[in-house]
């Protein structure tokens, strides 16, 4: 096993290339490397000896490529093999002065993960521990390497975590604008791998050392473990059919130089790199030095592309996802309604918080599933950072592994229990936790008493090897309405961390509970918090008064350099002007036949002030889509215009389900189910038609994409489904629709099936036992509204 | 033999092409909505990633196969007409990375501008090959992808395998045989020799 000690001693380095010189040996395009282990073992042992005689200390074994997806049956084969020719290598070099490594290779898997790919996070885990459990028992290190998502690093990690002891060091591919292929800048990269608590981290392939250069610092300012740079011998070119690349061994060699002065303190080579480079780069370095690294004390959290930083500069974390005394939540949370949630999401993001709290603790619910499930939805609609909120570790656990990045964890308190049940999740997937200032014996009334159980959680974090920036803490604020001095408490206590260096979060809201015009005490509460150093406030942005305190409080407290970000906001809140005046006074029907969707919201308000919900469905939006949607298979009016009236719909409509929220009225409605088929994953025209069927009143359950024909069939026999929308858009995945008709036919011969997708046509349709072809969104709520008439003459088509 | 890559910051993406992919024609479209195809398409000319790799090959044309270099064989008629008289071939898979499959996540709940997104996107990639390929040079012959006619979509496996392309550019397949990221094509182009 490595040891990072050695780094006191001197720069570790990697060996350079594999590919690059096998293709020299004769590899062709589109032939696998890991084959020439058994194929060609003196070839892949000679490299290694190559590298070994050049200087390096740590070989990677020649497994780059090797996992089930490629090589089905033969992990463990070829995996042995190239742990043998690692082996034999260093037997022959001899007993030497330099320690040598081998470092068991993962790179990535071939495929994307969910929701851009169809390979799901676990999958990708398996995949990953299946190398390493037949690596690691020969193995000094694990170099998970070139990854260029962010979720599949985390997979990566977690496999070579939860199946050896060995050290994990990880390197992230990214481009010249310092991304990763999926978004994820170098900063964020450190925040979650620091959380999951890998022992040293960079970057490979794909830049040359110049253009790495340039983005070292950006790993050195902020990552407190070594630091790897393993770049490409710059970029390739065909010359005379041979591969050359632009930048030669000394010129490579006087640029890691410089890095190596910078502070990277693990060196080495990627594609176009051979044995001399890797020896002009130990002849340059030799003599210097890695400075120990850097312990930035900050404490970060981050989503799939950037990270947020907790700190003096004071962030929203919006608060709109919880169902506590929300109806419509919890209606939504229950009926599995997650498109109201991420409107939710979307509404709060574009008023400018940094951070989402997502709670959807009902006891009805399977907490742990249901968390999972809404964090998973929001993830695909926003890349804010999100804050896990739940009192229920179990649930915690679960969404903490398959988040995609470090969240915030709400959260921990004083009581042993708690911090026994979510330390060690902290430790495991990384995360930073509000913690609550309160424990057994309830919230101390004075802020002496929650302060020392501030001492007590940080005692006991540091013995699950926490430290302070693993912790945001909470004082908890309390109403003022029931008396008691709680304001001063909670203000007391942010003062009191905040002169240690420590972070502070709160719920502040809380403090107006029970008062009228509560929003102004919350309003000024904020204000004298943020004054004393709160560095997370947990709130509604909906809130005017809330929003005009934090972007004033961030200009006087000095945060917001030259009042730009006030400046900003304030130009953002005056009124439209550009919006005509007409606007006004559109009825709902005019609105959504004009596709105007801030009208359509507007006239909804005011109609429901004296029309019950359900008849402005029917008598303003149907009739007004109808005529949109005649104009459309007219030809007098385009796709883009019906979907802007079906967009002015939905918004009218979100209102109007509020409404039959609050009258807690059963509102009866036909179900329709939609799904995209199995092995298909765009699902554009499906969600399309989802929104107009709703802007016609029907309940639509909506089973995502690549779905398997059992799950449309034994949700259709679970809610009793009369209809069912299939989408398919490629020839390739025409067949698992026919395969999910014919599932349905057998066990629900009362079920109806419409289909839709690029490659189907009417005849196509037929041939697979359709009942009925849409060939567009509008053509879809013409066959539900035939069919549900049972008046199946009206549908044209098959 | 080395796969060469080929990037550009941003590509042109005309409103007027959006349009016609949505199956409209912009002069009859209300002036507010192609306001907002407009905007989608400036945005969407920067989103993207635009990347290619590419190899150029040796080719030999078959009755119902063309055999690329000895690496891969792409059958079928349609391909070996298309070929007919070509002795060498570019084989390129091109990509707009995944900032499309994120964008049209993120606009799930709002129809119109989901669909615009996605014809951006589509017109996107289309320009970026064309750029690629009048970057190549030489005579050519139309770009041909698996799908069309007879090339099956199976061979995009093996032109992605050969073009090494999930790890220069990123780019798989599903198991239902689609390019993630979506707005990605694999394709092949003859060079007529010049004399």
């Amino acid at each position: 096993m490595i040891r990072l000690e050695l780094l006191k001693q001197g720069h570790l380095y990697f060996d350079g290339g594999m590919g690059t010189l096998l293709q020299a040996r004769g590899l062709l395009p589109g032939q696998r490397p890991e084959e020439w282990n058994l194929t060609h073992p003196q070839i892949i042992t000679g490299l290694h000896l190559d590298y070994l005689k050049a200087g390096c200390h740590i070989l990677k074994t020649n497994t780059f490529g090797v996992n089930e997806l490629r090589f089905p049956g033969r992990v463990e084969e070829l995996v042995c093999a190239a742990l043998d020719r690692a082996e034999e290598a260093i037997a022959q070099l001899g007993s030497t002065q330099q320690p040598r490594f081998i470092a068991l290779d993962l790179g990535p898997c071939g495929k994307l993960l969910k929701p851009l790919g169809d390979l799901d996070f676990e999958a990708a885990v398996d995949l990953f521990a299946q190398v390493v459990r037949a690596g690691q028992a020969r193995a000094d290190l694990i170099l998970i390497e070139t990854m260029n998502d962010a979720y599949e690093t985390k997979a990566a990690v977690l496999a070579a975590k939860e199946n050896s002891d060995l050290p994990v060091f990880v390197t992230n591919v990214y481009d010249e604008g310092g991304k990763l292929m999926t978004g994820a800048d170098p900063e964020t990269m450190v925040t979650l791998l620091e959380g999951l608590g890998v022992d040293a981290l960079g970057m490979n392939c794909s830049l040359g050392p110049v253009q790495m250069e340039a983005l070292l610092p950006r790993l050195l300012d902020v990552s407190s473990v070594p630091v790897i740079v393993n770049p490409n011998a710059g970029l390739p070119r065909d010359v005379d059919g041979k591969t050359v690349y632009d930048v030669g061994p000394d010129e490579f060699a006087a640029c890691m130089q410089r890095m190596a002065r910078r502070g990277a303190a693990i060196l080495g080579g990627c594609c176009g790199t051979t044995p001399d480079y890797i020896r002009a780069l130990i002849e340059k370095t030799a003599d210097l030095l890695p400075p120990a690294p850097a312990r930035p004390e900050t404490s970060r959290v981050c989503s799939y592309t950037h990270c947020v930083t907790l700190g003096r500069d004071p962030i929203l974390i919006g608060e709109r996802i919880n169902p506590t005394g929300k109806k419509r939540l919890k209606q939504a949370l229950l009926s599995g309604d997650i498109d109201h949630i991420l409107r939710l999401a979307a509404e709060q993001e574009d008023r400018g918080v940094q951070v989402l709290d997502v709670n959807v603790g009902l006891p009805e619910l399977d907490e742990p599933k249901v968390l999972t499930q809404v964090m998973e939805a929001l993830q695909e609609i926003t890349d804010l950072p999100l804050e896990l909120d739940s009192s229920d570790p179990a649930a915690l656990e679960r969404a903490m592994r398959r988040y995609n990045g470090k969240p915030l964890v709400n959260s921990v308190s004083g009581k042993d229990e708690s911090m026994q049940a979510v330390f060690p999740l902290l430790r495991r997937y990384g995360g930073v936790a509000v913690a609550l200032l309160l424990d057994e014996q309830g919230i101390p009334e004075t802020a002496a008493g929650r302060l020392a159980i501030a001492d007590k959680i940080l005692t006991r974090a540091a013995e699950y090897g926490l430290g302070p920036s693993d912790l945001i803490f909470d004082p908890l604020a309390l109403t003022i309405s029931a008396g008691g001095d709680t304001a001063n408490v909670a203000l007391d206590c942010v003062r009191a961390l905040t002169a240690r260096g420590l972070r502070t979060c709160m719920g502040v809201s809380n403090i107006s509970f029970g008062l009228p015009n509560r929003e102004q005490v919350t309003a000024a509460f904020f204000s004298m918090a943020l004054r004393e150093g709160l560095s997370a406030a947990i709130m509604n942005p909906l809130s005017q008064p809330m929003m005009h305190v934090y972007y004033a409080a961030r200009a006087l407290l000095g945060t917001d350099a030259r009042c730009q970000d006030y400046i900003a906001y304030m130009q953002d809140q005056k009124p439209d002007r550009a919006a005509p005046a007409e606007a006004q006074s559109l009825s709902l029907a005019q609105a959504v036949v004009r596709g105007m969707k801030g009208a359509a919201a507007q006239a909804a308000g005011l109609a429901l002030e004296d029309h019950a919900p359900m008849e402005l469905v029917q008598s303003q939006i149907i009739p007004a889509l109808d005529e949109v949607g005649r104009g459309f298979e007219e030809k007098r009016l385009y796709l883009p215009q019906l979907l802007m009236s079906a967009e002015a719909a939905s918004a009218a409509f979100e209102l109007i389900q509020a409404a039959i929220a609050k009258t807690n009225a059963q509102v009866k409605k036909q179900t329709i189910i939609l799904a995209t088929v199995k092995g298909d994953i765009h699902d554009i025209g499906k969600n399309i038609v989802k929104v107009l069927l709703q802007n016609y009143g029907y309940q639509i359950l909506d089973l995502g994409r690549d779905v398997a024909p059992e799950l449309v069939v034994q949700t259709a026999i679970d809610h009793k489904v009369r209809l069912v929308g299939l989408s398919a858009l490629m020839t390739t995945t025409v067949p698992a629709m026919a395969e999910t008709i014919a599932l349905l036919r057998e066990r629900c011969p009362g079920t109806a099936v419409m289909v839709g997708g690029a490659v189907l046509t009417a005849e196509y349709a037929r041939r697979i036992g359709a009942d009925y072809y849409a060939k567009d969104a509008m053509q879809s709520v013409r066959v539900a509204e035939a069919y549900f008439k049972e008046d199946l003459n009206a549908i044209s088509g098959t | 033999m080395t796969v060469q890559t080929y990037s550009l910051p941003r590509v042109t993406i005309e409103a007027g092409t959006v349009c016609r992919y949505l199956g409209a024609r912009a002069g009859a479209l209300p002036p507010e909505l192609l306001g907002q195809i407009e905007t989608i398409c400036a945005r969407a000319e920067t989103l993207g990633v635009w990347r290619a790799g590419w190899l150029t090959l040796p080719i030999r044309v078959e009755e119902a196969c063309v055999d690329a270099g000895g690496l891969i064989r792409l059958p079928g008629k349609s391909l070996a007409a298309h070929l007919a008289g070509c002795a060498r071939a570019v084989l390129f898979c091109a990509t707009a990375g995944p900032g499309f499959d994120r964008m049209l996540s993120a606009n799930r709940l709002q129809p119109a501008r989901l669909a615009i997104w996605d014809a951006a996107g589509t017109a996107g990639i289309e320009s970026f090959c064309d750029r690629f390929c009048e970057a190549l040079g030489g005579h050519q012959r139309s770009r041909f992808s698996p799908g069309y006619g007879d090339l099956p979509m199976q061979s995009q496996q093996e032109i992605l395998s050969v073009l090494d392309a999930r790890r220069t550019l990123g780019v798989g397949l599903t198991q239902g045989l689609l390019m993630t990221p979506a707005k990605s094509v694999t394709a092949i182009v003859g060079l007529e020799e010049t004399k």
